[in-house]
Order: structure tokens, then C-alpha cells, then sequence
């Protein structure tokens, strides 16, 4: 039985050897889609370490690599001066603090408030659990901007826009749907 | 269940019925109040907007006036009237067909469903192509591929499609290449609206198939061995195994898929922002940003009937599927 069995495995794998044509297309397949796919942050990365000037050259493309401009402007073939300008003028730091804050938080509570509803609905004997997830899957489809005029007015009147509290809370009901539904499928 | 309940009719039961009745009222009209201005050459009589009697009006009634469901057909939205106007007065189809692109709603229309449909089906089939084929490589490369796979996906849209902006510029490296390849110096891929819409849609193929290939590549684990080693047996080659094991496995993912993927190019806005394409390509969540976007006077009505006009549009389009969804939904409980 166990002999039969090596044998069969053995037939198979033999059979789904890859033809070496098709080796070949696939591996030209993948390069070029990673190149698409990274390519573009690749090349942003190198230009952001040289001056203006390089990044956007009419001359030659080449020069976001040799970096032409930025040998002349800065003397050195590498700058942090884009990077500097960020944090310190753009105040970068600012944004990625807040950005942190209002990620942890409504991961938190979202997995926090998804985990309780998935569960109580996975486990629900009651038809109406049915009628919740579907109007999840429908809240799920709209464009989450449509709903912006909704809050903006009634948050214009009771004063609370634009602080962190309400980004978080807002940002954690847009996610129910979609957090119920994926843990929905885990229990 | 009760918290993720409350906060969905807080959040977003609540807010629709919100844009609703907002969406029947409109901004108050001005109060006018006449105004003597006097220069030593005399004095002469001009009208303005009385400042301070519009603030109490604003203040007593913040909603506006009621407008009723006029916003919805005037010229931004449905325009009935002038769809009308331009079927009658105009003698041709084509000159027709110029006044409906005029009109800013179904401009949005136009190019929210071209994109959706064109972005769609392209999303499902690269990412199963490419779910496919990092399935055959070998186990110590997969990791870091997939890891590039799917950075188009993780890096926020903006941000995404600020790098291609730059990178399409005439003065970008793409930018610069198809000028030298058109020998034109005056290609410019943010010019012409065909172009704008071009460049839209690929990056949208670009930025959602990996959100397709992760799903299919997780789905293509649980493909069970037994008829693959069967159909080899039977000596079907390797696309006829794909064409009549793995896709009839994999149909229910596509579906998935399908809908999520809909249900994401229909609210395409952050690349229309990224690209500054506005003024070739705008959709609904454009419409209802540039309403807002403004904060002294912001057309809340106006945004709101756009935001009810979308919904309804949404739940047109996504009815077949949903209803889909439903029934096997329904069955398996």
C-alpha cells in the first residue's frame, strides 16, 4: 500500500514537471511584473536623496542615478536636504505621530468590537443575524465619502470636527462592515 | 454584537438619512439691503448682501431653506432639463452626445463606470495570472516575491499615485521616454482627456491586482490535491488541469473579488487628487469633494443629493451580485 503509494507520487510529480518553455515564460512573466510593481518606489527612493533638478531632469533621465545636480549644488552625490525639508519644515513628524495614534486606536477597537459581533452573529440561531450581515455588505459598498456630508454637518454643530477622538471613532464604524465580515468567516 | 450594531446605525445608518434631509434643503438666498456709499463727488446707491441678517437666518435655520427634490434635477445633478433642452434643440447624435458630456453628473458617471469596468475584470485576471504563477516557483523565493507583489497595495493610494505622477511628468522618467519614442516634445500624458483616462485606468490595474492576487494565492492553497493527481493521470496537460480543476475551485473567490473590487473602483478618488486630473476625469466622490472642499461655503445640499444619487447608483450596480451573494449565503445557513 505504502510502495503503491510512493509510486503514484512519484508518477505525479514526474508528470508536473514544468516543460522548460514554460519555466522560461513564467520567470519572464514574474521579472516583469515585479519591475512594474517596484519599480516606481525603487526609482522614487534613489530621487529622493538628490536635488530638485535631478528627479525632474529634461536633460537625461540617467541623472536621477549619477545625481549631475546634485554634485553641483550640494558637492556630494547623495543629499538628505528632501528629507530634512520634510521633517523639519513639513512637519513630518506631526502627521506620522498622529497618523500612529489613530492607527493603534482603531485597530484596537475595531478588532475589539469586530471579534464581539462576528462571534455573536457566526453563532446566532436567529434569522435577523442574516439581515445585519447583509445590510454590512451594502454599508460595505459605498463610497466612504458620501457619508462626509453626513458627519460634517452635525459634527459643524456640535463642535467636535476636526480632532482626533471623532477621526478614530468615525474611522473605526466605516471599518464595522468589512471587519465583520472577515472575522464573521473565522468562527 | 450590540456595540458593532450601535456603532453601524450611529455611524452610518444615522449619517445617510442625515445627507438625505439635508439633500432636500438649499443654502438661504441672500438677504440684500441697499447701501448708501458717499464720496465727495456724492453719494450712490448700491446693493449688497446684508452680512448680519443672513448669519441669524443661517443661525436660526442652519439647514437652509426647503428645496425639495429641485436639487436633484437641477443642471449638477439629474438635469432634466437641459437633457431635454439638448435633445430637442440639437439635430445630430453627436451634438447631443456633447451636451450629456457637459453635464458634471454624468460626466462622473461616464468615467466612474468606464473606469469600474475597465479596472475590474483586468484586476481579476492578472492577479489570478500572477497567483498562479508564484504558486510554481520555488518555496525560497515566494516570500520576497509576494512581499513586491503586493506593494502597490500597501503604499496608500495617494501616495501611489503622487510617485507615478511624478514619474509621467514631462520631466519624469516615463514622461520623457514617450516623448523620445512618439518623437513628439509636446506628448504630454496629463493633456488630452483620452490620455488622463488611460493613465487612470492602468494605475488602477496596477494598485488593485494585488489585492487579487492575495486572494486567489491564498485560495489556490486549499485546492485539493486528489483530482489534480487525477486529471494527471488522465493525462490532461497543465491548462487543461487549470481550465477544469482549479477554475471551477477558485469561481466562488472570483465572485468575492468581483464585488470588492467593484465595490472599491466605484469610489476611485484619491487618484483623480494624485494625478490632478480633475478637469478631464472627475467621479461622484470627486463631485461630493468639490462641493466641500471649500470651507466658507460649503454646498451641503448639493453634496448631500450627489452622495443619495451615488448610493442609489451603487445599489443599481451592485444588485446582481449581491443578490448573488444572498442567496448562497442564505443556503449555507
Amino acid at each position: 500500500m505504502n510502495l503503491e503509494n510512493q509510486d503514484n507520487k512519484n508518477m505525479a510529480t514526474l508528470a508536473d514537471k514544468k516543460s522548460k518553455k514554460l519555466l522560461i515564460i513564467n520567470s519572464i512573466f514574474i521579472i516583469t511584473w515585479l519591475v512594474i510593481a517596484a519599480f516606481p518606489f525603487i526609482w522614487t527612493f534613489l530621487g529622493s536623496f538628490k536635488v530638485r533638478e535631478d528627479f525632474f531632469s529634461r536633460s537625461d533621465w540617467w541623472y536621477v542615478i549619477s545625481g549631475f545636480n546634485t554634485i553641483i549644488e550640494t558637492g556630494g552625490r547623495y543629499t538628505l536636504n528632501a528629507y530634512k525639508e520634510a521633517w523639519i519644515e513639513g512637519e513630518f513628524w506631526y502627521a506620522a505621530r498622529n497618523t500612529v495614534i489613530v492607527t493603534f486606536f482603531v485597530v484596537t477597537i475595531s478588532l475589539f468590537l469586530g471579534t464581539l459581533g462576528g462571534y455573536a452573529l457566526s453563532r446566532s440561531p436567529y434569522r435577523y443575524a442574516f439581515w445585519i450581515l447583509i445590510t454590512a455588505l451594502v454599508f460595505r459598498a459605498m463610497p466612504h465619502i458620501t457619508l462626509v456630508s453626513g458627519y460634517l454637518f452635525p459634527f459643524f454643530q456640535l463642535n467636535i470636527w476636526g480632532i482626533l477622538p471623532t477621526t478614530i471613532i468615525v474611522l473605526v464604524a466605516i471599518n464595522q462592515p468589512f471587519t465583520l465580515w472577515l472575522l464573521y468567516s473565522f468562527f | 454584537m450590540l456595540p458593532t450594531c450601535v456603532a453601524m446605525v450611529l455611524f452610518i445608518a444615522i449619517p445617510i438619512v442625515s445627507i438625505f434631509v439635508q439633500s432636500l434643503f438649499i443654502e438661504h438666498q441672500k438677504p440684500t439691503i441697499e447701501i448708501e456709499i458717499c464720496d465727495p463727488f456724492g453719494c450712490k446707491k448700491e446693493i449688497g448682501v446684508d452680512v448680519e441678517a443672513y448669519a441669524a437666518m443661517n443661525k436660526e435655520k442652519p439647514l437652509g431653506r426647503f428645496n425639495g427634490f429641485k436639487t436633484y434635477i437641477d443642471r449638477n445633478h439629474l438635469a432634466f432639463k437641459e437633457l431635454y433642452e439638448g435633445w430637442s434643440n440639437s439635430k445630430t447624435f453627436s451634438e447631443f452626445s456633447r451636451t450629456f458630456f457637459n453635464l458634471p453628473f454624468y460626466k462622473a458617471l461616464i468615467f466612474t463606470l468606464t473606469y469600474t469596468l475597465f479596472v475590474t475584470p483586468f484586476v481579476i485576471c492578472l492577479g489570478f495570472i500572477i497567483a498562479l504563477s508564484i504558486n510554481a516557483l520555488s518555496q525560497k523565493i515566494k516570500g520576497p516575491t509576494i512581499f513586491v507583489t503586493i506593494l502597490p497595495m500597501i503604499v496608500t493610494p495617494l501616495m501611489g499615485s503622487l510617485v507615478l505622477f511624478w514619474m509621467i511628468d514631462a520631466e519624469g522618467i516615463i514622461g520623457s521616454t514617450i516623448q523620445d519614442l512618439f518623437n513628439d516634445p509636446y506628448l504630454s500624458l496629463k493633456a488630452s482627456t483620452k490620455l488622463t483616462w488611460i493613465t487612470l485606468i492602468t494605475y488602477g490595474i496596477w494598485h488593485h491586482s494585488p489585492f487579487a492576487f492575495i486572494v486567489f494565492y491564498a485560495a489556490l492553497q486549499t485546492v485539493p490535491q486528489d483530482p489534480i493527481e487525477a486529471a494527471i493521470i488522465d493525462g490532461a496537460d497543465r491548462w487543461q488541469r487549470i481550465r477544469h480543476v482549479v477554475i471551477p475551485h477558485l469561481y466562488p473567490v472570483a465572485v468575492f473579488i468581483a464585488l470588492i473590487s467593484m465595490m472599491d473602483n466605484i469610489r476611485v478618488f484619491e487618484p483623480i487628487l494624485g494625478f490632478s486630473a480633475e478637469a478631464s476625469a472627475q467621479s461622484f466622490s470627486w463631485l461630493i469633494y468639490n462641493d466641500l472642499r471649500n470651507i466658507e461655503v460649503m454646498n451641503f445640499g448639493s453634496a448631500a443629493s450627489t452622495s443619495i444619487l451615488t448610493i442609489i447608483m451603487v445599489g443599481i450596480l451592485l444588485t446582481p451580485v449581491l443578490i448573488k451573494t444572498w442567496r448562497e449565503f442564505g443556503e449555507s445557513r
